[in-house]
């Protein structure tokens, strides 16, 4: 299911609290809990970036630990960003106090 | 029963024979498909274009990669990688095992990407090894047992 860019990186920086970092081809975006670095993505600079396919979002859910389908609803806002922190810790992504520490 | 190595040989010299062939497409894929029976560099678009009647729109290709050529250093692995590109929506995506990703236009493009990413990526794990959550924790222990060494890539 193929998702518009700009849904992500809001979904990314505005809702999950991922830092974005600039760079010249990417921009790069990190979370951090409590101090430690949880999960990192990118998005691509380019005008054959706007929309997203099904290759390139799998990849960003792989590398935020989280289903494909889990993804998609985080970026359509179905899914929150406690819903992320509860889901990373259930599977001990997160250390569960880390978690209590931030709600 | 045929082996390999004569099956090699014979579609190089079948190739070597249609390196003079009047028909430029034709030359292009013999000199492309016996430049890489003979072992040299043979570009991977220029490849997959040779030897695919699609060319390089079609969908998925898979390698194994011993070695990441990043823009400064080369990373050489104990066990080849499977690194797959495919084309994904006007682009190519190319990953691996690794927690990182490269785009580009071309095969070689998201290629290169994902290897100077995923330089970029192994750095900030190791420069943050003291911070990472147990996922990335994990991730830089599985890098480092499955390098071999790292060199300047000159």
């Amino acid at each position: 299911m193929p998702l518009d860019l700009r849904d992500i990186e809001r979904a990314l920086e505005s809702k999950l609290g991922f830092r974005r970092e600039e760079g010249a081809k990417h921009k790069l975006f990190s979370l951090y809990i409590q101090g430690k670095l949880v999960a990192e993505t990118k998005t691509s600079r380019g005008s054959g970036y706007k929309t997203l396919g099904e290759h390139l979002v799998g990849e960003m859910a792989k590398q935020l630990f989280v289903p494909h389908q889990f993804f998609v609803e985080m970026v359509r806002c179905t899914r929150t960003r406690a819903d992320f922190l509860r889901f990373l810790s259930k599977r001990g992504r997160i250390p569960r106090e880390k978690l209590n520490e931030e709600s | 029963m045929t082996s390999q190595v004569e099956t090699k040989e014979k579609v190089l010299q079948a190739a070597e024979a249609l390196l003079g062939h009047p028909d430029t497409k034709v030359k292009t894929t013999a000199r492309v498909v016996a430049d890489y029976l003979r072992g040299l560099a043979a570009g991977v678009d220029e490849f997959a274009r040779a030897v695919t009647p699609e060319g390089s729109a079609f969908a998925r290709i898979e390698f194994k990669l011993s070695r990441f050529i990043a823009s400064d250093r080369a990373y050489a692995f104990k066990r080849p990688i499977r690194v797959t590109v495919a084309r994904d929506n006007g682009y190519f995506v190319a990953w691996s095992r690794f927690l990182v990703h490269g785009t580009g236009d071309t095969i070689e493009e998201a290629l290169r990407d994902l290897m100077a990413e995923w330089q970029r990526h192994y750095e900030r794990l190791v420069a943050e090894e003291d911070h990472l959550a147990p996922p990335l924790e994990k991730e830089l222990a599985t890098i480092r047992r499955l390098l071999a060494k790292e060199q300047d890539a000159a």
